[in-house]
Parts: structure tokens; C-alpha cells; sequence
């Protein structure tokens, strides 16, 4: 028989090794298909936002600001959309949020929310169409305001005692609209 | 045998009677399908850690049985994880960080230190069986409560019982409490309830 | 606000370990029936949670992502938190006596509160550098024993008052918990 000092850890070295081989294994069929995942929602994000997207390819960031995420949607060698992703900070923390602008009439072709941890029933409808469908459309000449009940084309219409996330969501918006405006918009 | 089974349900219920497990209760419980997917990934993780630990319990030394279990159980719950995230991404998304967090859940480390390490591979089998459907059941109760008065709810699909609107409190992090504080009300009131 | 103090403070009220991540549930109700038990509980926690923290952080950015091993971030992290607590305990008993009377007997059944593996993850998945890491640690640890503080503090007096008894005990204590939880809510939404 070995000594304890050898035989203990010996057989704690087994166990972690059989352990580790094991959740190696898992970790090497599972990665691929989490890769292909993630990877296939960030298409059809991108489709859902600007269905016109083909072609992307990413653009330069600029250094602070909450836009994470810039790509470009080319077709035939003329770029026919920006993409945005933009994480302005909601009531309970960041709100991850996808903007589609076409290019060239400038008015924004969809909003998509990645990721959100709003109080659920209030902040949290901001991922409904309800709320979303709203801005399909809207031009970007003017900065976009936050209503309770929004008439004027620049106006949006707030989610019901929400409005803390409703003025998140489109301070995002509004973040992207700056900087088309000042680096892609047409002049 | 049956008797395996059916104390984790009832008599040994983990979460009603022991009391272990409470925190993925109160978090997970928000809606009637994440209570679930919690459920199907513990009694996963349960059952595996349970037969693994009764078939190994002779070739581990009494002293290093601890950290030899811990090993065990988080290799499981990281296999889980992996396979969770992979084919449920929504549920993955629902539960976040509380998957991960079924290593350090008292019931499961509790389990292979009370029954799976003192007896044979089946009956280790129906009591991680057993013990992952009550404490399953018990999280069902809770978010049943809270997505059907909470958001008006059933599993997703519109369910307004007697035109009631929704209690959006209940669905709340103080609901939890609210609701959890409630039912063990009410089970004390329907079965230990003794007078003084 | 500067980012590390919004950090502390998000991390001690909006969103407290207890009361709204849910996070460390068992001990806050079972150690809470007087309020010793509490603050040596609490003590105990922040302790080990701000070491862990660092220790964590740096075996995750200095070994297991050089290695590629990431995936096995939760098994390697329960080991090194299971052995930290054990050094500690030795530590404290050879060199501080005192201190290990006050929260020595709490300390073995630190290693499956979740707070500490909680934190310790938490702090991998939202990318925290180490300084952010620490002050999220000591944040969360400042609101656990606020939280364990004052809700034992509450118990203490309910043990006192008359309560159905059907209610008694743990499901008013519960109730109790739901208030508290539904204070902190008023202060979301500051940045």
C-alpha cells in the first residue's frame, strides 16, 4: 500500500483528470454549435433591422461613445445601409440594441434589442413591436424626443410609466443618428 | 425501493421541507418555463452526480470524499451548462448565472453525502430521481403563482383567470419573497398547522 | 458619476446580492435569528469574498485563458474557493485567535454560500478589470451584511410580537425580506 501522502493525492489527480477529460469532450462538440448560433442570430439581426443588408463589412469606431458595433451594407459597390449596435444604459443596466439606417434617404429601417434586463412588464416591453415598430421609417433629420403621446413625426410615443428605458432606448438611437449624420449621411 | 423514490418528493421535499435550494427558487420562478428548465437541469445534474458518486464511493479515501464530490458535481454541472447553452438557447438566456450555480446548490453535495455515498448505484438512481421531481414541483408551485397573477400568463400563453389584471409585484424581485413567504403559509396552515 | 463609484453602489443597493439577485439565500435566512450570528456571517463573507475576488480574477486571466481552458472556469474556480477558505481557517487560527472565535465556525460553510462563486463568475461574465472586480466584491459584501444586519435585526423584534401561527417564523421572515427588497427598488434607475 502507498503512503497517504502519495495515494491521496494521487487519486484526487485521477479524479480531475477524468473530470477534465470529460467536460473537454462536451466543450468540443458544444462549441461549434453555440459558434453557429450566435453567428446565425447576428444575421438575422441584421437582416431584421436593414432587410436590404448584404455585403457587410465593419467600419471604424469612434472612442467614446456607446456605439459598439458599426457595419456597412454594400450592394453593386454603393453602400445602401449603416448598421448600429448601441448600449445606452437602461433602468437596470445596459440595454444592448441594434439600429438599421438605409442609405441614401436617411431614415431608420428597423431597431432590434439584443439584450435587456428591464423590470419585466414595464421597461422590458421595450423589446415588444408594439413599442419598436414605431421607428420603421422615422427620417433623422430631427433628433428624436421622447412623448406620452407622440404626434409629430420626431416624436416617440413612451412606453407606459416606462419612461426612463423608452429615453434609454432612444438616446441610442439617437447616439447612431449623430454619427451618420456627421461621417456617412449624404451631404 | 418506491420508498427511495417517493421521499424526495413528499416527506424529504428539498426545497418545501428541507429548506435547501432557495435561492434559484426565488430567481428562477419569474415565469413557468425558466422554473422549468431550472428543474430538468437540476434533476439532470442530481441524478448523474448521485449514480457517479455511489459507483466511485469505494475507490475514494474518507478523507479526500469532499473535494472529490465538488469535482464530480461541477464537471456535471459544467457538462450541463455546456449542453444547455448549446440546444436551449432560451432557457440558457432565462437562467443565466443560476446554471453554473447548481455547484454549490446544498442539496446536491448534501445527497451524495447522505444517501448516494452509503448506498447502491439504483437506489442512488430513484432518490436523485426523486429529489429532482419534488424540488422540480416545488419551483413549478411557485412560478405558477407568480406568471399567473403576476403577468396574466401560462407558460407564455395568455391565461387571465376571472378577468383579475395582472399583479406585476408578483413578478417583481420583492414578489419572490412575497409569494415564497405565502405558500410556506399555507402549507403550514394545511399540515403542520398545530394549535398552542 | 465615476464608473467604480456607481459600481459600489449599484453593487451595495440597486442590485444587492440578497435582496434582488437572490444570491446567498440559505445563509440569509438560516444565520439571521440573532444578530451575532449575523455580523460574524457577514464578516466571514466579505472576508473571503474580496480575497476570492482577486485570487479568481487573476488564476482566470493569468492561467486559464493563456491556456485556453476557460470552459472549465467553474470547476477550477470551486476548487481554488474551497481551498481558500480552508487556508483562512488555518491562517486564523495559528495567527489571530480573536478574530477566529468571531466568525470561525462560520467559515466552513462559506464554501457553498453562492454569493462567493456568484461574484467570482459574475465578475468573469461582465468583464471587469481587477480593480473593478474588487470594488464589485466589496460592494456586494458591504450590501450582504446590510442586508443580513438589519433583516436579523427585524427578526429579533418579530420573535417579540404576536404573529398567526401559521405565519411564524419563516414565512413572516419571508414577508419581512419582500419589504426590504421592495425599498431597494425605489433607488434603481440612479446612475
Amino acid at each position: 500500500m502507498l503512503k497517504d501522502t502519495i495515494r491521496l493525492p494521487l487519486i484526487l489527480l485521477i479524479v480531475c483528470g477524468l473530470s477534465a477529460a470529460v467536460v473537454h469532450y462536451a466543450h468540443e462538440i458544444a462549441t461549434p454549435v453555440i459558434a453557429h448560433r450566435q453567428h446565425q442570430n447576428i444575421i438575422m439581426g441584421y437582416t431584421q433591422v436593414l432587410p436590404q443588408a448584404v455585403n457587410l463589412e465593419d467600419m471604424p469606431l469612434p472612442d467614446d461613445s456607446m456605439i459598439t458595433g458599426i457595419v456597412r451594407s454594400e450592394k453593386d459597390g454603393q453602400p445602401n445601409g449603416y448598421i448600429y449596435t448601441v448600449t445606452p444604459n437602461g433602468y437596470n443596466g445596459q440595454i444592448h440594441l441594434m439600429v438599421g439606417i438605409s442609405y441614401p434617404h436617411g431614415t431608420i429601417s428597423g431597431v432590434k434589442i439584443l439584450q435587456q434586463t428591464e423590470t419585466p412588464g414595464l421597461g422590458a416591453k421595450c423589446t415588444e413591436p408594439e413599442f419598436l415598430s414605431q421607428f420603421a421609417g422615422k427620417p433623422l433629420q430631427k433628433k428624436l424626443v421622447v412623448k406620452k403621446t407622440a404626434a409629430k413625426e420626431s416624436e416617440v410615443q413612451a412606453i407606459t410609466a416606462s419612461t426612463v428605458t423608452s429615453k434609454a432606448v432612444v438616446s441610442g438611437i439617437n447616439a447612431a443618428r449623430k454619427h451618420y449624420l456627421a461621417n456617412y449621411a449624404q451631404k | 425501493m418506491l420508498k427511495n423514490l417517493t421521499n424526495g418528493i413528499k416527506k424529504e421535499n428539498p426545497l418545501l421541507v428541507q429548506l435547501l435550494g432557495v435561492c434559484p427558487a426565488l430567481a428562477t420562478t419569474t415565469a413557468l418555463k425558466s422554473a422549468i428548465g431550472m428543474g430538468a437541469a437540476f434533476t439532470l445534474v442530481l441524478v448523474f452526480s448521485n449514480i457517479i458518486i455511489s459507483l466511485i464511493k469505494n475507490f475514494i479515501p474518507n478523507n479526500i470524499r469532499i473535494p472529490c464530490y465538488i469535482v464530480v458535481i461541477a464537471s456535471l454541472v459544467t457538462v450541463t451548462e455546456l449542453v444547455i447553452h448549446a440546444y436551449f438557447p432560451a432557457t440558457y438566456e432565462a437562467l443565466g448565472i443560476f446554471i453554473p450555480l447548481i455547484v454549490v446548490n446544498c442539496i446536491i453535495l448534501g445527497r451524495a453525502e447522505a444517501f448516494a455515498s452509503k448506498h447502491g448505484v439504483f437506489s442512488s438512481l430513484l432518490d436523485g430521481v426523486g429529489m429532482g421531481i419534488g424540488y422540480t414541483l416545488a419551483l413549478v408551485l411557485i412560478a405558477t403563482c407568480r406568471e399567473l397573477f403576476g403577468s396574466g400568463t401560462l407558460l407564455g400563453q395568455p391565461a387571465n383567470i376571472a378577468g383579475l389584471p395582472p399583479v406585476l409585484f408578483l413578478v417583481l424581485p420583492a414578489g419572490a419573497f412575497l409569494t415564497m413567504g405565502f405558500l410556506f403559509a399555507a402549507l403550514n396552515y394545511l399540515f403542520h398547522y398545530r394549535r398552542a | 458619476m465615476d464608473s467604480s463609484f456607481a459600481l459600489l453602489f449599484s453593487s451595495i443597493f440597486i442590485a444587492n446580492i440578497v435582496l434582488v439577485q437572490f444570491l446567498g439565500i440559505c445563509s440569509f435566512l438560516g444565520v439571521s435569528k440573532n444578530m451575532r450570528n449575523a455580523a460574524g456571517m457577514s464578516a466571514a463573507v466579505a472576508f473571503v469574498m474580496v480575497l476570492s475576488a482577486i485570487v479568481t480574477w487573476l488564476v482566470y486571466h493569468y492561467v486559464l485563458l493563456p491556456l485556453a481552458l476557460d470552459y472549465l472556469k467553474t470547476i477550477v474556480f470551486i476548487l481554488t474557493i474551497a481551498s481558500l477558505v480552508q487556508l483562512v481557517e488555518m491562517f486564523l487560527k495559528k495567527k489571530m485567535p480573536a478574530l477566529y472565535k468571531g466568525m470561525g465556525v462560520f467559515l466552513p460553510l462559506i464554501t457553498t454560500n453562492c454569493t462567493i462563486l456568484g461574484i467570482a463568475l459574475l465578475n468573469i461574465q461582465k468583464q471587469y478589470d481587477l480593480w473593478l472586480s474588487v470594488v464589485n466584491a466589496a460592494g456586494t459584501a458591504i450590501g450582504y451584511t446590510l442586508a443580513l444586519v438589519v433583516f436579523s435585526c427585524i427578526r429579533e423584534r418579530l420573535d417579540q410580537s404576536l404573529v398567526p401561527d401559521a405565519m411564524k417564523d419563516l414565512p413572516v421572515a419571508l414577508i419581512t425580506a419582500s419589504c426590504m427588497s421592495l425599498a431597494l427598488m425605489g433607488l434603481a434607475g440612479i446612475h
